[in-house]
């Protein structure tokens, strides 16, 4: 049997709201809150798929409510309900992106009708998101097991478990391994961005101890680090439990060293500070290299989503990947904060931060990944 | 000696990881390229410890590794599962298949084999 689709009533008038339970209950499984903050922590227990929404509330703005909805997943349909016949209120909800709207007070059959297309559109748009999503799955694996195979095989070759290699077989082996595993960093990172367009990415909330998660990340470049003889500093405390989503701070924290690394001319140096933001609640890693610096404009740009760069900023940034556009998109989704500064021949101090909960984190068990 | 079962299809990944697995130690290796072989595979060698890889031809690792499971011979015997590209609903899948550990290619030394399997054939033992 399918399941039935969860409805969330937000109206704060109590006729409207009470008949409108009434009216879905047969249906579906109707909630049905007064508030618009309480919509909010409502989406965060049930899985809604369609909230009807009145737009003339106190508090919050109805249209603020709709854009909140929509920012923590865009799928969800949305139907207004328009007290007073307000068609800006209306108009901005359909902007805003809800299905369609309807004048109190409303015809029965009408509302269901509409919440029932409503409730088609999702579904669509479900299933189309799986197709999507397998897609980028066989993707994924048909571009990635073939580098592994390379990568593999060279590092068998380079830790010379067939038999020792001339100093010129191991350079150039330690150059295929370098490009490959460049060329795998790419990739990783298109796939990703792409799952995050796709709305595929959701965030995860586990025990991590950032400080080894930093040094994991620092010895993902251990190789590079030594062949430009950078010099790496470490500011952290030996522990900082946390909680929140480990794997993405690490990719984040990956594309930004790995960008200072690019651009550290040999014999550099680069720090990294790790601190807990205890007033705050922030966790703050900052990435200080003594690099070519970028001019201010370019930073800008770089803050701007990839789609929209066009191909002369493509072409001057071509060494920079797709690295920080992935740091940005990542912080963002992550509720954090990106700051790059720079200049030219002064280096570069990029400082990301992302919320942060220590308490927590010495309570919640070890994770295993 | 402990026999180790490597599932995958693709033969270059198996014939990494073997390669691997020669450094970290002496095993006896056997080799499968799809769930279901896996299962007509270790019912003859009886493995202590498999490499599942989970998206395959025929019988993914999923399937196969609850189906081994479920026989008398390998009911205990732990898998890890190996796979192209990490996602969190891929190692949650996994877990739940009944996997117990989980290695990410590319392969680019022996130290996580190494652990993986001395960790699991610990507790194993334990």
């Amino acid at each position: 049997m399918e399941e039935r689709p969860n409805i969330l009533v937000v109206d704060d008038e109590i006729g409207p709201r009470e008949s409108l339970k009434v009216l879905l209950k047969p249906y579906y499984n109707v909630y049905a809150v007064e508030k618009p903050t309480e919509a909010i922590a409502m989406l965060e227990q049930i899985p809604v798929d369609l909230v009807t929404l009145d737009l003339k509330m106190p508090g919050m703005s109805g249209t603020k409510v709709l854009e909140k909805i929509k920012q923590r997943d865009p799928d969800i349909e949305a139907i207004i309900i328009t007290g007073y016949g307000s068609m800006d209120t209306a108009i901005e909800g359909l902007r805003l992106g809800a299905f369609d709207y309807i004048s109190k007070p409303f015809d029965v059959n009408h509302i269901l009708t509409l919440i029932r297309r409503a409730l088609q559109r999702r579904q669509a748009k479900m299933e189309l998101k799986n197709v999507k999503s397998e897609f980028l799955a066989n993707i994924s694996h048909e571009l990635r097991t073939p580098l592994s195979v390379v990568i593999g095989f060279v590092s068998i070759l380079l830790d010379q478990l067939l038999g020792q290699l001339t100093e010129q077989q191991q350079k150039i082996l330690e150059r295929v391994y370098k490009n490959s595993g460049e060329l795998l960093e790419l990739v990783d990172n298109v796939l990703f961005l792409s799952s995050l367009n796709a709305g595929e990415v959701t965030l995860a909330a586990e025990a991590f101890d950032a400080r080894a998660m930093l040094d994991q990340c620092i010895n993902r470049y251990q190789a590079l680090v030594k062949d430009k003889r950078i010099a790496v500093t470490i500011d952290a405390p030996a522990k900082v439990p946390s909680v929140g989503d480990a794997s993405k701070t690490a990719r984040v924290t990956q594309n930004l060293l790995h960008n200072a690394i690019k651009f550290t001319p040999a014999g550099g140096t680069i720090t990294l500070k790790l601190q807990e933001v205890r007033a705050e609640k922030r966790l703050q890693i900052e990435i200080i290299d003594t690099g070519l610096g970028m001019p201010e404009q370019h930073i800008e740009r770089l803050y701007e989503p990839f789609q929209q760069m066009d191909s002369s900023m493509r072409r001057q940034f071509s060494g920079l990947g797709l690295g920080l556009t992935v740091a940005r998109r990542l912080t963002d989704f992550l509720g954090g904060s990106l700051q790059i500064k720079s200049g030219a021949n002064v280096g570069t101090h990029v400082v990301f931060s992302i919320p942060h909960e220590a308490e927590r984190a010495n309570a919640v068990a070890r994770h295993t990944v | 000696m402990n026999t180790i079962l490597l599932v995958d299809d693709n033969p270059d990944s198996r014939e990494i990881l073997r390669f691997r697995l020669w450094d970290v130690g002496s095993f006896n290796i056997a080799v499968a390229s799809n769930g279901l072989e896996a299962l007509e595979v270790g019912y003859v060698v009886r493995p202590d410890l498999i490499f599942m890889d989970l998206r395959m031809p025929v019988m993914d690792g999923y399937e196969a590794t609850r189906a081994l499971h479920q026989t008398d011979w390998g009911k205990k015997t732990p898998v890890i599962a190996v796979t192209t590209f990490y996602s969190r609903e891929q190692w949650r899948m996994a877990l739940s298949a009944g996997c117990c550990g989980f290695i990410v290619y590319p392969i680019r030394d022996c130290g996580e084999v190494g652990r993986k399997i001395h960790d699991v054939l610990e507790t194993q033992a334990a």
